[in-house]
């Protein structure tokens, strides 16, 4: 028998994206985010992405040191060729970058519909393979002020009440059977067809992917209704559920 | 005593709804019905207990000091003989353990408060653990190693938001929530206006928010003041609703249903609901 075993897995990893290389603001908006959930960032696994932004190996280092202030691990770095001899320096795995990812994405799913019998192996390949569902968290009972709850990689279920000053999250759904009075937000990490359901909607606020509505823009024919709430192009839609 | 005693903490995240006088009337409740009961004041650098219980000037150790081995336990117990409008005493069976002036809540140490409460635990049928306001750590040591709670909230907002927090610590940062148990919780409304009941927020809605089972609802009365002022706990006055009120309090802590008082009329229906009467 051996007594390890090579595993190929696929987990979601948070990819932060640089988009302009100014340390003081990139600080700022790590600062910011921390402060809106500060049990987030803590251990949490994250690639750096630094795209096409032309970047010297100092500011690299910053970006690593400020997240890893907040408590996560960063341990990879994606962007232009260079990137690779600053993530060898600062110990880090390059990654490549996302952007020609993408491409070769493209083009491997062009190859395949060219070639049927490639398709139909990989294809064989794949439901052979362990398929790791995520599993849902699941509250059973009420979340309270000064709460929270974060459902990592998964679905996020509550039987009981969210209450006012209690925030859940979830990078998938968020499903509350009871009464939904604080915040929610869901599909955290980049999902924007995450939903969120309530069967007795009366929100601080919602939040899907980085968009939101607060309490005084939500009209008050969904207050107390049973509602879902959905995301269509940065457009945060509340729909009561008959 | 074959049983270990009961420990029960009062307590609410907001400041002056209660808690003490509701400390003192249970302490003092259960003691008149023959159970042997200690009082113990969380609230270093606020003491009010000893003033409740009219024992201000018997004070000569405290809490801390019993707690940092600077004198034994019991020279900081003080025996307290308190008498009802009944008749009623609670000679030899109430007791209480008054909270230090001179410190503050920095020096309640979470392992040795558990030391005190253990010893009590084989002395006492009962321990109420008065905590202070707030959410830190004088109301979390308060509530650590209780085995019950009473959660004491006004019907309004912010009493029923910070009793929402204290709920949520009740659940997750003591020994039986730690362990995964349950606590059992009860909501004791204090401060319950019946006649201007329609500024008050709704018993119903409290429960909705809160969702822990009532315990009691205490009426507004200028008789909790005016006995606080003369050193007697508010269930000694038999002869007044909120002595009544607490009464029945302490019934239903001993396990015994009785109806709940001194609600108006029109709430009758639901209680009767609530608690399938």
């Amino acid at each position: 028998m051996s007594y390890i075993r090579f595993k190929g897995g696929m987990t979601t990893i948070t990819n932060i994206v640089i988009e302009v290389a100014i340390i003081d603001k990139v600080k700022e908006e790590i600062s910011d985010f921390h402060a809106k959930a500060p049990s987030l960032l803590k251990g949490m696994p994250i690639v750096l992405d630094f795209a096409d932004v032309e970047v010297q190996s100092d500011f690299v280092k910053e970006v690593v040191d400020t997240i890893k202030s907040y408590g996560a691990i960063p341990f990879g770095l994606k962007g232009q060729i260079q990137i690779e001899s600053i993530a060898s320096l600062l110990n880090l795995s390059y990654l490549g970058n996302s952007n020609s990812n993408k491409a070769k994405r493209v083009k491997s799913e062009e190859n395949t519909s060219d070639d049927n019998s490639l398709s139909a192996d990989s294809k064989l390949e794949e439901s052979n393979a362990e398929i790791e569902v995520p599993k849902t968290k699941i509250v059973n009972g009420q979340v309270r002020s000064g709460q929270q709850i974060y459902a990592r990689g998964c679905d996020l279920i509550v039987l009981g009440n969210v209450n006012n000053g209690s925030e859940v999250l979830a990078d998938g759904n968020i499903h509350i059977y009871g009464a939904l009075k604080g915040r929610a937000m869901a599909g955290l990490r980049g999902d924007d067809d995450a939903v969120i359901f309530a069967n007795n909607f009366d929100p601080e606020m919602v939040v899907i992917n980085g968009d939101y509505k607060v309490k005084e823009t939500i009209s008050s024919e969904s207050i107390n209704k049973q509602v879902i709430v959905t995301k269509t192009e940065n457009t945060i839609n509340i729909e009561t559920v008959i | 005593m074959s049983e270990k005693g009961r420990v029960i903490v009062v307590t609410s995240g907001k400041g002056g709804v209660g808690k003490t006088t509701t400390s003192a009337s249970i302490a003092a409740g259960l003691a008149l019905k023959g159970k042997k009961t200690i009082a113990i004041d969380f609230d270093v650098g606020l003491r009010n207990l000893d003033l409740i219980f009219g024992c201000e000037s018997r004070v000569i150790f405290d809490f801390i000091q019993a707690i940092k081995g600077e004198c034994t336990l019991h020279q900081a117990i003080i025996r307290l003989n308190i008498k009802d409008t009944d008749g009623r005493t609670t000679e030899g069976k109430l007791f209480m353990i008054p909270a230090s002036q001179t410190r503050d809540k920095t020096h309640l140490d979470l392992v040795e408060v558990g030391a005190i409460i253990e010893k009590l635990r084989e002395e006492y049928d009962y321990i109420i653990c008065d905590s202070p306001a707030g959410c830190e750590d004088g109301a979390l040591i308060a509530m650590h190693y209780a085995d019950e709670a009473v959660v004491v909230v006004n019907p309004e907002i912010s009493s029923i938001r910070d009793s929402d927090r204290i709920i949520g610590h009740l659940d997750t940062n003591t020994v039986l929530g730690k362990a995964g148990v349950k606590m059992p919780q009860n909501l004791l409304i204090t401060r319950y206006n019946a006649v201007d009941e329609k500024d008050m927020i709704p018993m119903e809605e409290i429960q909705n928010t809160l969702r822990v089972g009532i315990i009691g609802v205490i009426p507004e009365s200028k008789e909790v003041i005016a006995s606080s002022n003369v050193g007697l706990p508010v269930i000694t006055k038999q002869n007044n609703p909120v002595g009544q009120a607490y009464a029945d309090v302490v019934e239903r802590i001993l396990g015994n249903d009785v109806p709940l008082r001194f609600l108006a009329n029109n709430k009758k229906g639901f209680f009767r609901k609530l608690f399938g009467g």
